[in-house]
């Protein structure tokens, strides 16, 4: 299945217009209400506490036109149809308006400019519904890439609705990429897990090496559900990922993890929180940094559990392995506390390679290049690890290697 | 006398001796902070021109700056409502016999033991803005030690003093730096001769007294290389209706081979806000230790810094919170690595209770040059019910690959097995919860001369009571 248009709309009520004027009306009721929200939204200033550290001009708008790319749908891992019950495309096509409604639900977090330009004029992305009771089992992960060539007033808006119901369980892997060219982009994930559901999501961002991206993930985790989130950051020159988790219901554990394999001038800056709503459920985030060369990175974490939200386990790690005296790392992880039974611990690490380690291969008879990128290997092995899917896991350590291949030199 | 009463009366538009009861002070500025109540300030002093120059400059530049947005909510506080100055005799007193009795009854009820007094080697106390009492051991005169109040040091030692003054935290630093600069008074002057130890601790007891009067000490600390010093402050108010304002600014430099510690414990009364700036500076191989206990105050915003300067340098914070009804104790600390093979250590601890807030508000930073850094910072935070709030706020900026830096925080109700298991034993709830706590400050009471860590563990015995049902 493949989208090919290459439309460009100007980011006003026309360029809106000319978009909605096709579509039916719940969906155009909800991008003119993103451009309401866009119209009314500040534009991020660098005095904003979130953006101290990434200049948001570098993300202006002006004279930007949003674009469309190509999007591929399909399965990692076994050759098998993915079973029935599972509905997987372009979100443009195969939208309903329950799962809209769902994704569009009341909420007072992540809200931004960005995100709400995305819901008036997102154009690709994917849309997963999963029904009840319905597993792709151990041996199968969908797939969907999203490409987009580049061109300096370029904007990708792609759009993601997922929405998996009661008891259902499934991995998506969902892949960025576009050409050397300048580009923009702005992804949005609306990510809905019912009941006792558990979805593993991976975003692949390879974006190529002139793409500033800001991608917005906002997910509901219901009661007794298991959401998993990994993003592995490998590509673009600048990317500023907002993630916000709602743990809605008791029973449920929400783990965000990243793998962020920084060189050149590369630049990743993470804001990711946590809003326990309800008690007795459980957060996890884990970022894994490596940074060569004059890359830098930003991690600003959050948990954030309200009064009456008892008996939370939150947990929040960031390691970063600082491989180049030029890199610079910057980590915030924050704890906002206002119930008294929880256990909220955070911890964050700055380390380059562990010197006994290191020792250690080298009397083995490895050589210095093999040594440190076996190490490096390991520290991002970690956290691939964590998702558990064999197949998952051998389709991202293979991008890791290819990264690290061109990347560290070694 | 009466020559600068009256051109003083001129100036402050409220003053009248004695408005409290208890109050008997030879002279207080009228509300409200102006140009003319800072020249007033300055030429009550003698002061020489430079100073004057300065303090005029950190009012110009605390009037354009804005009150800080973040951290504690500080829109209640009005600048207009408070007193800058007041002095409660002429002169710093020399010998005990002669401090007025009434100032030694509150030192009384702080509880320092009569032998003690004569043992100690120096207590300055600082009453009602300015240091009354002085007496300084003759071992520490035979040393070479200057341990003065500041503005006897700026009579005596101008050169030293503006050698040294604004050099750590420039009056530009943030809005109440400013403002100590324009309005300060009193607060400590020490040099420690090189290869000096002093093995006393140097002690200035600070009272506030006086209702809306601000306290804006000013305090330098220097240690020639290789000399050695402790330095104890102890803060205790009496409470008073309306809010008061402490902003004192505390400079250290510990030059090659020096060690300074520096001890507070804040007790001010839950209407005091707490404004203090605090910064050090460590040369090749000294070391800098800040422990620092806030107990009090309505709102404590304090961060003590140390800047590694030089290799080798060594820098700790170990600091208690604890928050009750109404309280925010916003407290961290801040560790800038600017040199290779420097290290530091953070260690904080806080509590609250009866809907009180603590945050932990740090900085880690390792300058690029900065190669083989360790630093480790902890902070463990304890709930001890349902209304109260607690946050932690680390801020790690790392520009350099061969650094080893460490953060961990946790944040946790008191334990339900360590509670079985004291009460099992025959503790009441209450004075399980009470060791519980005492447990959890060990760390920080245990670094503590032994007096100072028998009031403290009495104090919060004495907020732990009641705090079952």
């Amino acid at each position: 299945m493949t989208a090919t248009m290459t439309n460009r709309y100007n980011i006003n009520r026309e360029g809106l217009e000319s978009i909605t004027s096709k579509t039916s009306d719940w969906l155009k009721a909800d991008r003119v209400a993103g451009m309401t929200s866009f119209e009314t939204l500040p534009f991020p200033v660098r005095t904003d506490e979130t953006w101290r550290r990434t200049n948001p001009k570098k993300f202006a708008l002006d004279g930007k036109q949003v674009v469309t790319g190509r999007s591929t749908f399909g399965v990692i891992g076994s050759e098998s149809q993915a079973p029935t019950g599972i509905t997987f495309g372009p979100a443009d096509k195969l939208l309903t308006e329950k799962t809209l409604q769902l994704a569009e639900r009341q909420r007072d977090s992540g809200i931004n400019c960005f995100a709400s330009l995305n819901q008036a004029f997102w154009q690709n992305g994917t849309l997963l519904e999963v029904g009840k009771d319905v597993s792709t089992g151990d041996e199968l992960a969908l797939h969907a890439e999203h490409h987009f060539d580049g061109s300096p007033d370029g904007l990708a808006l792609p759009r993601s609705i997922i929405r998996v119901d009661r008891f259902s369980k499934v991995t998506l892997v969902e892949t960025f990429t576009s050409d050397d060219e300048e580009l923009m982009a702005a992804p949005l994930a609306d990510i809905y897990v019912g009941e006792g559901a558990t979805l593993k999501y991976v975003i692949v961002q390879k974006w190529g090496s002139k793409t500033t991206s800001v991608p917005t993930l906002r997910v509901h985790v219901s009661k007794d559900a298991n959401l998993q989130v990994l993003y592995v950051g490998l590509g673009g020159q600048l990317t500023k990922l907002f993630g916000e988790c709602d743990l809605e219901g008791k029973g449920c554990k929400s783990e965000v993890m990243g793998l962020v394999m920084a060189a050149e001038k590369q630049h990743f800056d993470f804001d990711v929180n946590q809003y326990h709503r309800e008690g007795d459920n459980v957060s996890d985030v884990l970022f894994h940094i490596a940074l060569a060369d004059e890359a830098r990175s930003v991690f600003s974490g959050n948990i954030l559990c309200g009064p009456g939200a008892q008996k939370i386990d939150g947990y929040q790690q960031n390691r970063n392995l600082v491989l180049s005296n030029k890199a610079r790392a910057d980590s915030m992880p924050k704890l906002e506390i206002e119930a008294n039974d929880v256990r909220c611990t955070h911890g964050a690490t700055f380390t380059t390679y562990d010197e006994g380690q290191y020792f250690y291969l080298r009397s083995r008879g490895l050589n210095e290049a093999e040594a440190k990128r076996l190490l490096v290997r390991g520290f991002f092995q970690e956290v691939v690890n964590r998702v558990g899917q064999k197949v998952v896991v051998e389709h991202l350590m293979e991008l890791v290697a290819q990264r690290m291949d061109q990347s560290l030199g070694i | 006398m009466s020559t600068d009463a009256a051109l003083l009366e001129e100036v402050g538009n409220d003053y009248k001796y004695g408005f409290h009861d208890n109050e008997a002070p030879m002279f207080k500025s009228g509300k409200g902070l102006t140009e003319e109540i800072v020249r007033a300030i300055s030429a009550r002093k003698n002061e020489p021109e430079w100073m004057l120059e300065f303090r005029l400059k950190g009012l110009a530049h605390f009037n354009k700056c804005p009150m800080p947005e973040w951290g504690s909510d500080l829109s209640e506080m009005d600048f207009g409502n408070i007193h800058y100055y007041v002095k409660p005799s002429d002169r710093a007193e020399k010998s005990w016999d002669d401090v007025p009795e009434y100032i030694k009854n509150t030192f009384d009820k702080l509880g320092i033991p009569e032998a003690e007094r004569k043992f100690l080697a120096g207590v300055s106390a600082q009453y009602e803005s300015e240091v009354v009492y002085h007496s300084i051991n003759e071992d520490l005169e035979k040393q070479g030690v200057i341990f003065l109040d500041m503005d006897s040091a700026l009579r005596e030692y101008p050169d030293l003093v503006k050698k040294y003054f604004a050099t750590v935290i420039p009056y530009t630093d943030n809005k109440f730096a400013a403002l100590n600069t324009a309005v300060w008074s009193g607060g400590s002057f020490i040099i420690v001769p090189a290869g000096v130890d002093v093995d006393i601790p140097l002690q200035a007891y600070f009272r506030i007294n006086a209702e809306n009067m601000g306290q804006f000490e000013r305090t330098i600390i220097v240690t020639e290389p290789g000399a050695k010093v402790h330095y104890i402050e102890g803060c205790t108010a009496p409470t008073y209706s309306s809010d008061s304002l402490h902003s004192a600014v505390v400079e250290l430099i510990a030059l090659e081979g020096s060690t300074i510690r520096y001890t507070t414990i804040q007790n001010w009364s839950n209407n005091v806000y707490n404004l203090v700036t605090k910064r050090a500076q460590a040369f090749r191989n000294a070391s800098v230790e800040w422990i620092d206990g806030n107990l009090g105050s309505k709102i404590t915003m304090k961060y003590p810094a140390v800047h590694l300067m030089e290799e080798g340098a060594r820098g700790e914070v170990l600091s208690i919170a604890y928050a009750g009804k109404g309280q925010h104790q916003d407290a961290g600390a801040k560790m800038v690595h600017l040199a290779p093979n420097t290290s530091s250590t953070v260690l904080s601890k806080s509590i609250s209770k009866d809907g009180g807030r603590t945050s932990y508000r740090g900085l880690v930073k390792v300058l690029p040059k900065a190669t083989n850094v360790k630093c480790n910072v902890r902070c463990d935070a304890l709930l001890l019910d349902a209304e109260s709030r607690s946050d932690t706020f680390p801020y790690m900026e790392i520009a350099n690959k061969d650094t080893d830096i460490g953060h961990e925080a946790t944040v946790s109700k008191v334990g339900d097995e360590q509670l079985f298991y004291l009460m099992s034993r025959g503790l009441s709830e209450n004075d399980a919860i009470s060791m519980i706590v005492n447990g959890f400050f060990e760390p920080f009471t245990k670094e503590l001369p032994m007096e100072y860590a028998v009031e403290l563990n009495r104090l919060i015995q004495l907020e732990m009571e009641g705090s079952i049902g």
